[in-house]
This record gives structure tokens, C-alpha cells and sequence, in this order.
């Protein structure tokens, strides 16, 4: 319950934040962004727009985390408020799991709101194409609307696709068309990704300063993003030295500190299946991803738990 | 709320003034790149890293990056894309590039050809860029057609587009007429048998799978197939009454001495007919007597070949005697047959030549009209106004337009829409009903009704002597809806 509690406390600090909101106001911008740069190819409009979108809520989302989450203890820190916590009968660890849940609530209301959006503008996109609407216009102009305008289509279209977009993610993706199959899995796996970010967010953030911490978190995100190519990089040594047995001193050491480096740190291309969102395909769940993902994110948050408690608030 | 005070506003207008003089300065200096504005080619002074690095620095965002390089390619298609050394490897390695970040954009690929191979002429760049599109997405049959167009038409390197079509057939929905390609490219390497059996064994597949609509097609084709073959065989003759008399002949009768042209084997589209027949009643029985039928389909050519689509064929006379004036001697003696002898032609033909030229002068006076607002002269369609091929003549005649009428026409055309003038096998302009159909096929599919089909221009061409030697095909059975003498007959036997 005391969890709970921070991580509620965590939550509405974040959403005063008004950080938050110029960065929804962004992807928003970006999201309807996407529809207008599909008008400049000639060709593969609909993947464009797809991959700008998937692409834009994930990066938001991400500099959400590293934006709001670094400053989450160092405010408290700085406001004194810390002292009025941890004199309550509240463990150390609590207050840091409770602003990590917190924080967690933040960005997959957020990462869901953008997905929402994306959703609405895709299913929006899909009605007032000239097919569907050609086969429409009949039904809505002349039978159902009693000759209604094309305006009203639109109102209709709009509305439908807000709903539309709705069941969508309350049915986590199982609810689908054409045009938005694969979007709530690459979402979902956005929100998994992001634990492991704000569990660095949290560990940073639980020793230096918001400035550092973000630039650390930032760096913890693209070593993740280049993880697979930190282990080819061992595997490229051998192959040009044409087996293990002829590298040399120097470069075995290399090759042992690429294998080291690639199995510590986070693996975030595991989380990473927009590809297939362009290609028009659901995501298959992958149990073993969710597994890594949250154990990985334990891992983070229980060494940020152990600095945090070991630390001088004086 | 407090509103802004005196300080406050003088300093934004400060601010706007001088945004404004950044955007002047952005406008005329650094804006200043021609094929930005329209008016230049687009040069790509600087190559891309490779993709190895570029993928590394997407950071994941591989197919972001890859929208974005596409996005910068159309725009530099449409400047005009050139390079600074003029080879094509810097617009290869861009779409390299573009297939590395993202292997499934299969549309990269195809713009990617059309740029390498119909743009700029590289065609063994397009389809090196098609090929590793296809081993990306082997199921994607675009990529293989794309393959099989560029080495047929680009290249012009028949052998390779088989290769093409090994890929098609392993895609799942590849479409008939890619693969009736093939077809086409063994009759390009002058394998005419190969092609014919290709063709057959498509034909006998569609009906066995049911597809009626496609094996009808296919039928369709042989038509073409048999028309290359007979050409062919035709030139043949050509060069051996060259050899023989040093000179080309002058009336195709000519060639028709058993020493210049020996009877020879070959199928013909009365013997394909029946078999389609046959095989449309029984498909698993002509599977499995697929080489019979093949050999059932061959007969003796002796003298004149029945034209495929019904005419005739015989030698232009025109088209020779410019040919020996102008061309004749420039020609290598290796050099293919269609070059050396490319006179032969089938009447059908003729009307086909005088509808392109009637096309061609309208294209011209519209022109004309829209950059003069005014009709041209009498001298500026001399060129057009010759003799037409079919006898008549063209008209030119600008107050036409005031009534509604084609301001440039053929007589022949005019007769033969009126119903003057056999057809010679085509419909004209007015498109008259048709005589045949095939129930469910495309109006653009159907087949062209033959002479064959009008007992007046049967009547037509006998009273003119054009059919002597010319042997008159029955009415296949599955046009005419029955009573084709063709349907009974027994299945050839091996």
C-alpha cells in the first residue's frame, strides 16, 4: 500500500509536469505529421506513415522517460521533502519502487494517449480513402444520411474512428483492420522497452544530478539500441582474424570486453518489432521478451535501491 | 494576466525583424540550389556511408531512416538525379542503402529499377537491385516480374530473364502472364519449339487448375508465338534465295520453291485450338499425354504460313525497297534475321499502321493548336497527307473541327467504319460488334476478330487473288458457342 501510494503521488506530481505536456503536444504534431509527409512519396505511403508513427511514440515516449524520471528524487532531494518521507515507518526501497511504478503509470498513459491518437488519425485515413468512401458516400449521402453532405460523412468518419480506436486498445491490440493491425503490440512493446529505460532513469537519478543523469540514461539507451552490434563487434574480430586462435593479446581482450558488454547491458532490440508494423503484420507475443524485459529492469532497479539506501541525504 | 509592457513589445518586434531579415537571407542565398527551385539538375556530390555504419546509427529507427532516404530520392528523382563522375553507383549504393535499413521496402526496389534501368540505362544495376529484393522477399512476384522486364527489355538478355522466372514460379501469386513471359523470352532466343511447348504446358496447367479465363489467354498467346515462328522461317527463306540469287525478293510467291524453302514442321493455331478443346474436356488426360499434344499441335508448312490472326502474310514492298536503299549494305551478314530481312508483314498489320499514323498527326495538330492557337497549314502536315497502306489516302481538313469531325483521317479508316471496307481482321476506330467473344474475359483481352470471322472479307480478299495457297480455318467450336467441326475429334494419340 505504501507503494502504492508513492507511485499515485509519483503519477499526479508527473502529470503537473510541464514537460509532459510539450512533449504529447509534439508527438501529436509529429503523428499528424506523418500523414502529410506519406503526400511527398510517390509510393509506400501507407509504411511511411506507419513508421514515422510507431517511430515518433517511441522516441517520445523515451525522452519522456529520461525527461521527467531523472529529476523525479533529485527534486525531492532538493525540496527537502525526502526528509519528510523517509522519517515515515517507509523503507528506502518502497519509495524508490513507488517512483518507479509511478513513473511507469506516466508513460503508459502517455505511450497509450499517443497510440490512441495514431490509431484514430489511421482508421480516420482509412475511411475517407477515395474507395471506402466512394462505396460509402451512397450509403451515408443518399439512404442513411437522407442525402446528407460530405461533411457529415467526415463527422461520421471521425467519430467512427475514435471508437474504432478506443476498441483498439482496450482490447490490446486484438481489435484490428488493415490499416492499424500491429500497432498496439509495437506500443505494448514500447511501454516494456521503457521499463528497462526509467529503471535506469531511477538508478541515475538515485545518485547525481538531473543533468547527468539524463545524459547517463541517454547513453544507457543508445548502448542498448547498439547492443547486437557490441556483440558482432567480437564476432567481426575473429572472422578477420580468421579464427579465435589468431588474434591477438589486444584483441582478445576485445573481444572479451564486446561479449561482456553485450550480455550486461540491455538488449533493446529484443523490444524493437516496428519492422513488421510496416509490413502491415501483427506482432506475435514473445513471453520470453516480457520476461527479459522486467527481470532486466529488477536487475537496474535493485542496484538503484542499494545506492539509494546507502546514501547520505544530509 | 498582465499584458506586455512597452519594453516588451518594442523587443519582440526587434525579434520579428530581425527573423524576417534571416528568412530574406535564407531566401536568396542559401535557397539557392537549382534543382531545388526546378530549373537544374539535382547532383549528388557526396556518397553515403556504408550501410553497415548507417544501420549502427540508426539506433533502431532503421525503417525511419529509410523512409526518409526514400523521401530524398523521389525529390532528387524529380530534379533530374545525376552524379558527379556520371556513373550510376552512387544512385545504386543510395538504394543499397535504402534495402539495407529496410529489406521488406520492396517499393525502394522497384523505384530503385525504374531510376538504375529505364532512367538512366544501367539496366545490370537494376537488376542487381532486384535480385537481392528478391532473396529479401521471395514471395513478392513484382520484383521477379521486374527482373524478367528489365533483362527482356533493358538488357535484352532473354537468358537471364529465365532466371527471373525461377524466382516468379516460387512466388505464391504470381500472376499468368508473368509467366507466359517466359514464353516470350525463349521465342526472343529464337527457341520457337521451346516456347511453344512452355506455352502449351501453361495452357494445359490453367485448365487443369480450372482457370478457364487463363488458359483462354494463353490460347490467345500462341497467336504471337506462331506469328514470331512464322516470320522466322520466312527470313530464312529470304536468305537463302539471297544466297542464291544475290538479290531480295520481289513477291513473297518467290520464296516458295521447295529449294528455298523446304516444307518444315511446325504448329499451327488450327491444331492449338483443337487441343485446347480436348484438354478443356479432359485436363488430367492431356497432362499426362502432354508430349503427344505437343507433337499433335506440329503439321508440314508448305509454301505461304496461315497468319496466326487470320490475314496473310506478304512482303512490303516499301519497307524492302527502303531498306535495300538505305540499310542493306551496312548490315553485317551476322547479324540477326529480323535485320536483314525485315520486310515480311501480315495484312492486319497495315491497318494497325494506318491507325498509329492517324493517331500521330492528331497528336500533332493538338500541339500545334495549343502552342500556335491555331490549326497548321496545309505544308505543315505535308509529311502526314501521304498515300496509305491500305490503297487510300490521308485527309487533313481543318473545318472539320467546326462539325465535329476528325480534323485528320485515312480514307481507308472512314471506309472501313462505315462498313465499306473489310475489316483486314481489326475493328477501327468505331470498335463494330464483335463477331467473337469469350464469355468473362475483359474487353480488352478479347480476341481481335480475324477475317476469318466476316464471310465479306473472305468474299474480299479471294476476289482480289490474296488467297491463293491460303488455307481458309474452320470456326473454333468454343467461340462460336458450337457447331465447330472441331470439338469431336478424336485425342491424338502417341
Amino acid at each position: 500500500m505504501k507503494v502504492l501510494a508513492i507511485a499515485v503521488n509519483t503519477f499526479k506530481e508527473a502529470v503537473r509536469n510541464r514537460i509532459l505536456y510539450v512533449l504529447l503536444f509534439f508527438a501529436v504534431l509529429v503523428l499528424l505529421g506523418a500523414w502529410v509527409a506519406s503526400t511527398l512519396s510517390i509510393f509506400g505511403k501507407e509504411k511511411i506513415i506507419r513508421d514515422l508513427g510507431v517511430a515518433a511514440i517511441n522516441v517520445i515516449a523515451v525522452l519522456i522517460a529520461v525527461f521527467v524520471g531523472v529529476g523525479q528524487i533529485y527534486n525531492d532531494l532538493d525540496k527537502k521533502t525526502i526528509y519528510t518521507i523517509v522519517s515515515k515507518p517507509i523503507s528506502r526501497w518502497q519509495f524508490l519502487l513507488g517512483k518507479y511504478l509511478g513513473l511507469m503509470l506516466t508513460i503508459a498513459v502517455n505511450v497509450l494517449i499517443m497510440t490512441f491518437f495514431f490509431l484514430a488519425v489511421l482508421y480516420f485515413r482509412h475511411f475517407i480513402s477515395d474507395e471506402v468512401i466512394s462505396q460509402a458516400m451512397g450509403v451515408a449521402m443518399g439512404e442513411a444520411a437522407g442525402g446528407g453532405s460530405i461533411l457529415l460523412y467526415y463527422i461520421v468518419s471521425f467519430l467512427k474512428s475514435v471508437f474504432m480506436a478506443i476498441g483498439t486498445i482496450l482490447s490490446l491490440g486484438l481489435y484490428n483492420t488493415d490499416a492499424t493491425v500491429g500497432i498496439m503490440g509495437a506500443s505494448l512493446l514500447t511501454i516494456l522497452e521503457l521499463c528497462v529505460i526509467t529503471a535506469f532513469a531511477i538508478l541515475f537519478s538515485s545518485f547525481s544530478s538531473p543533468t547527468l543523469s539524463a545524459f547517463l540514461t541517454l547513453t544507457a539507451f543508445i548502448i542498448g539500441r547498439a547492443n547486437r552490434d557490441i556483440y558482432y563487434f567480437g564476432e567481426l574480430l575473429v572472422s578477420r582474424a580468421r579464427g579465435f586462435e589468431n588474434l591477438e593479446a589486444g584483441q582478445v581482450m576485445a573481444f572479451y570486453l564486446s561479449r561482456a558488454a553485450a550480455f550486461l547491458t540491455p538488449n533493446l532490440d529484443r523490444f524493437n518489432k516496428r519492422d513488421l508494423v510496416a509490413e502491415m503484420q501483427a506482432i506475435p507475443f514473445d513471453p520470453l521478451a516480457v520476461l527479459y524485459g522486467l527481470g532486466y529492469a529488477a536487475v537496474v532497479l535493485m542496484v538503484a535501491m542499494v545506492i539509494f539506501n546507502r546514501r547520505n541525504f544530509k | 494576466m498582465r499584458f506586455l509592457n512597452v519594453k516588451e513589445i518594442i523587443l519582440l518586434a526587434a525579434a520579428s525583424a530581425i527573423l524576417a531579415l534571416c528568412a530574406l537571407y535564407q531566401d536568396k542565398v542559401v535557397y539557392h540550389d537549382k534543382w531545388w527551385r526546378g530549373s537544374g539538375a539535382y547532383v549528388q556530390k557526396v556518397r553515403l556511408p556504408k550501410p553497415e555504419v548507417v544501420k549502427v546509427a540508426a539506433l533502431g529507427y532503421d525503417n525511419l531512416y529509410a523512409d526518409y532516404l526514400t523521401l530524398k530520392a523521389i525529390q532528387q528523382f524529380g530534379a533530374g538525379w545525376r552524379t558527379t563522375d556520371g556513373s550510376t553507383e552512387p544512385i545504386y549504393e543510395f538504394f543499397d542503402l535504402i534495402t539495407e535499413l529496410d529489406p521488406h521496402f520492396t517499393g525502394a526496389y522497384e523505384f530503385g529499377n525504374m531510376i538504375l534501368s529505364d532512367d538512366r540505362g544501367d539496366h545490370e544495376a537494376g537488376m542487381r537491385l532486384v535480385e537481392k529484393g528478391i532473396k529479401n522477399n521471395p514471395d513478392h512476384w513484382k520484383l521477379a516480374y521486374l527482373g524478367i522486364y528489365t533483362s527482356i527489355w533493358g538488357a535484352e538478355d532473354p537468358e537471364r530473364a529465365l532466371e527471373f522466372l525461377e524466382y516468379a514460379k516460387r512466388a505464391e501469386d504470381t500472376p499468368g502472364y508473368v509467366l507466359r513471359m517466359g514464353e516470350f523470352a525463349k521465342r526472343l532466343m529464337g527457341n520457337y519449339p521451346a516456347a511453344f511447348e512452355f506455352l502449351m504446358e501453361q495452357m494445359i496447367d490453367y485448365l487443369e487448375k480450372g482457370q478457364t479465363f487463363e488458359a483462354e489467354v494463353a490460347l490467345l498467346r500462341f497467336q504471337g508465338s506462331l506469328d514470331s515462328w512464322y516470320k522466322q522461317e520466312l527470313r530464312k527463306a529470304a536468305e537463302r534465295y539471297h544466297d542464291a540469287f544475290d538479290a531480295h525478293p520481289a513477291q513473297i510467291e518467290e520464296l516458295f520453291d521447295p529449294e528455298i524453302m523446304p516444307p518444315y514442321q511446325a504448329p499451327t493455331m488450327e491444331n492449338i485450338r483443337e487441343i485446347f478443346e480436348l484438354a478443356r474436356k479432359s485436363p488430367a488426360d492431356a497432362r499426362d499425354r502432354m508430349g503427344a499434344l505437343v507433337q499433335a499441335a506440329y503439321e508440314p508448312i508448305v509454301g505461304l504460313p496461315p497468319d496466326p490472326f487470320g490475314t496473310w502474310y506478304y512482303i512490303d514492298t516499301e519497307m524492302r525497297d527502303e531498306f535495300i536503299s538505305n540499310y542493306a549494305l551496312d548490315i553485317s551478314s551476322t547479324a540477326p534475321l529480323q535485320q536483314r530481312f525485315p520486310y515480311f508483314a501480315a495484312a492486319r498489320e497495315e491497318l494497325e499502321d494506318v491507325n498509329q499514323r492517324s493517331m500521330d498527326a492528331q497528336r500533332f495538330i493538338l500541339d500545334f493548336k495549343q502552342k500556335n492557337d491555331d490549326f497548321p497549314s496545309a505544308e505543315d502536315m505535308a509529311a502526314y497527307t501521304t498515300a496509305d497502306p491500305m490503297g487510300g489516302h490521308y485527309v487533313y481538313n481543318p473545318e472539320l473541327s467546326d462539325e465535329g469531325f476528325p480534323t485528320f483521317f485515312s480514307t481507308t479508316t472512314m471506309r472501313v467504319n462505315e462498313g465499306r471496307e473489310p475489316r483486314m481482321g481489326l475493328r477501327g476506330l468505331e470498335m463494330p460488334e464483335r463477331p467473337v467473344s469469350i464469355e468473362g474475359m475483359p474487353d480488352y483481352l478479347q480476341p481481335e476478330p480475324s477475317i476469318w470471322d466476316y464471310p465479306v472479307d473472305i468474299e474480299w480478299a479471294r476476289g482480289r487473288g490474296l488467297l491463293e495457297g491460303v488455307r481458309i480455318p474452320r470456326q473454333p467450336a468454343y467461340i462460336t458457342g458450337g457447331g465447330g467441326a472441331t470439338a469431336e475429334a478424336p485425342l491424338p494419340s502417341s
